[in-house]
């Protein structure tokens, strides 16, 4: 039942007719208030000025001291008007207390109210979000030391219980977080914390809050929970940053040696086929090979059945020339009767040699050169720069 | 005669303000009759009396809070914790609470004061650090809440609730080094482990593939061999096939050929007696043969 409804409307004030003029206009809405402070007056007036009618003329005595009471009655009813106006301002809510016990709520707006001491009214900051950030050091379920920061966002829901709930709200929000905090964070494993879904965390917060604000009767809802920071101890955290560099090592550590398995096994494979293809190569030229010289033999075997005895003479005569064209030689007459010492100096032969590209022959006929050794008696090849007799002179023509 | 007005005028007021009184909403009155208690339940309104006989006092009939100073207690495994914990109650039972305290409540937090921390020494004594920081699970504030409210009723005061706000190791010992130290070497384990995987599981996937290419690589060897041999064999085939037609012929042409082949470095000298056949046309006179 309020006077008057939000949006302000002068209709209908208290004194019907306009905020505060004295005690004059006394139409039926008015309450007995008005009727006191009329009898009060008139009292006054009686004591002090012997009546109304005594007021306009008379004793100088009178006249004194009612204007005082005048003056004094003047600043009471203007004190009273401006006591009976309230602004309610848009983030606020009003609460009316008469003698004391809640009467109504006020509306952001214009109201009036009856003046103190009949009707006071209690001012609720009603939409403003209030925060509370605090930082701890806290113990977790497995004796191991965690540091969070957290906040919260709250705001007013009932201003009635908000006033005369608690005797400090805020205060006991912010304790009430704190416990709630502490108990979640002693309830979970330090592993749990760090490494688990933060949502989790506020999720258990909120529901301990929430049912806590209830029994508290704060008059206060939550609508924002979080957690800023949740980290371990300035203290010990290179060991856990080195813990996570190992977690980070390890997966190096298999990607490189994974990198190296995708290129040695590739590389190898490629060896292999390699290896393969050499050897089939090397099959098919041995057979190849085969195939043409075994061919080339066929058909000079053919040839030869022909004529064997020419053939023979003919291939012989032919590779001894080509033999005995390219190499330098001596020839020797070993016949029975000589005993000469013959002597070779093979090393100065094989010297010139070296000297010219092109093979000169050397012979010496029987008996011209003296004294070169006898070096070997039959047909035969010597095996260049192993002969050590080399005493004499050379010839050469 | 007008002062005397004032002063019965003056009387009167005192008399009317002293019969009158004002219950807020945020309070509890009691009245008092010469110091005993008439009546105390008053609900908020304005309410009257007999003046200077009767006497009101007023208690606050919100929830207070209790918030007590950090203040260390000890586990049953005799560890020294620092604990910081709050009290929610109100005013239960005004004459109570009026004749415990003399309606102060300073007085009353006093009284209230080592009823709860005798709850809490109790409670904590009984329980691990472990079973005392996770109090979710076993209902710690539950049960201190009840007992101390147990306690408290003796001055007219209900315990709504009582919540531990920080449970500290102290900061004056070693305690709290030796948590950082263990907290450390668990990191380290860790920290030793997920390397010594990494190197495992590295070793492994290395070996596999030396392995693979170790095995790729043998196969092809053998492969190889057999491929050379079987182009030897059909060769040593073909050969033999076409060489054995007519094997002395054979020999005589592949020793030719050798010979040709030995001697074609034209480093070799060559003695030669001009008796051998191939001289047989050759000097003074062919030798009749």
């Amino acid at each position: 039942m309020a006077w008057n409804e939000p949006g302000g409307g002068k209709q209908r004030d208290p004194w019907s007719g306009g905020g505060g003029n004295n005690g004059n206009n006394n139409s039926g809405g008015g309450p007995d208030f008005e009727r006191w402070l009329k009898s009060m007056n008139e009292r006054f007036g009686r004591i002090f000025g012997g009546g109304r009618s005594g007021r306009g003329d008379g004793g100088s005595s009178g006249a004194g001291a009612g204007g005082i009471v005048l003056l004094v009655l003047a600043a009471l009813v203007l004190w009273l008007a401006y006591d009976s106006v309230v602004v309610v301002e848009e983030r606020e809510r009003g609460v009316v207390l008469r003698f004391g016990k809640f009467e109504r709520n006020m509306n952001p707006g214009l109201n009036f109210k009856f003046p103190r001491p009949i009707e006071s009214v209690l001012r609720v900051d009603f939409t403003t979000v209030r925060s509370v950030t605090e930082q701890a050091r806290m113990l977790t379920r497995d004796e191991n030391l965690v540091v969070v920061k957290f906040n919260v966002q709250y705001r007013v829901a009932d201003p009635h219980l908000f006033l005369f709930g608690t005797r400090d709200p805020d205060d006991g929000l912010r304790q009430a977080t704190e416990a709630a905090v502490r108990q979640v964070i002693g309830a979970n494993t330090l592993d749990e914390i760090l490494i688990g879904q933060r949502a989790l965390l506020v999720a258990e917060v909120r529901d301990v809050l929430q049912t806590t604000l209830t029994d508290y009767q704060t008059g206060l809802e939550i609508s924002d929970v979080n957690f800023q920071e949740v980290e371990p101890p300035q203290e010990v955290k290179a060991a856990f940053d080195d813990a996570i560099a190992a977690r980070e090592d390890k997966e190096r550590l298999i990607r490189e040696a994974e990198a190296y398995a995708s290129r040695v096994v590739p590389e190898a494979r490629g060896e292999a086929a390699r290896i393969t293809l050499e050897s089939e190569g090397f099959k098919e030229v041995t057979i190849a090979r085969a195939t043409g010289e075994s061919a080339r033999f066929s058909l000079l075997v053919e040839q030869y059945r022909l004529a064997p005895e020419v053939t023979r003479k003919r291939l012989l005569l032919e590779t001894m020339q080509e033999v005995l064209a390219n190499n330098p030689k001596v020839m020797i007459d070993v016949s029975e009767g000589s005993q000469s010492m013959l002597y070779l100096p093979l090393d100065r032969i094989l010297q010139d040699r070296d000297r010219q590209p092109t093979a000169p022959s050397t012979a010496a006929s029987r008996n011209t050169s003296p004294g070169p050794t006898n070096v070997e008696p039959a047909r035969a090849a010597v095996e260049p720069r192993r002969d050590t007799r080399t005493t004499g002179r050379e010839s050469r023509r | 005669m007008k002062s005397g007005f004032l002063i019965i005028l003056a009387l009167i007021v005192l008399l009317l303000i002293n019969s009158m009184y004002v219950v807020n909403e945020r309070e509890f009155a009691a009245k008092f009759r010469l110091g005993a208690i008439t009546s105390s339940d008053i609900q908020p309104g304005l309410h009257f009396k007999w003046p200077f006989i009767e006497t009101v006092r007023r208690f606050d009939k919100r929830l207070l809070t209790l918030d007590a100073m950090p203040e260390r207690y000890l586990t049953s495994e005799k560890k020294d914790v620092s604990v910081d914990f709050f009290v929610r109650w109100r005013i239960s039972d005004v004459s109570r609470f009026y004749q415990a305290t003399a309606g102060s409540e300073e007085n009353a937090l006093a009284r209230l004061n080592p009823i709860v921390k005798e709850a809490v020494r109790n409670e904590f004594n009984q329980r691990t650090l472990a079973q005392v920081v996770a109090d979710i699970r076993t209902n710690l504030t539950d049960v201190l809440t009840s007992k101390s409210d147990e306690a408290a009723s003796t001055l007219g005061i209900k315990i709504v609730d009582l919540r531990i706000k920080r449970i500290e190791l102290p900061e004056d010992s070693e305690v709290i080094d030796s948590v950082f130290r263990r907290m450390r070497e668990e990191r380290r384990r860790v920290a030793n482990e997920l390397r010594a995987e990494g190197q495992e599981a590295a070793e492994e996937v290395r070996a596999d593939a030396d392995r693979q290419r170790n095995v790729a690589l043998a196969n092809a060897e053998r492969d190889a061999q057999r491929l050379r041999g079987e182009g030897e064999g059909q060769a040593a085939q073909i050969y033999a096939s076409a060489y054995g037609a007519d094997a002395e012929f054979y020999g005589f042409y592949r020793s030719l050929q050798a010979y040709r082949e030995a001697f074609s470095s034209g480093d070799d000298i060559m003695v030669l007696d001009p008796k051998s056949e191939f001289f047989r046309y050759f000097g003074e006179g062919a030798i009749a043969r």
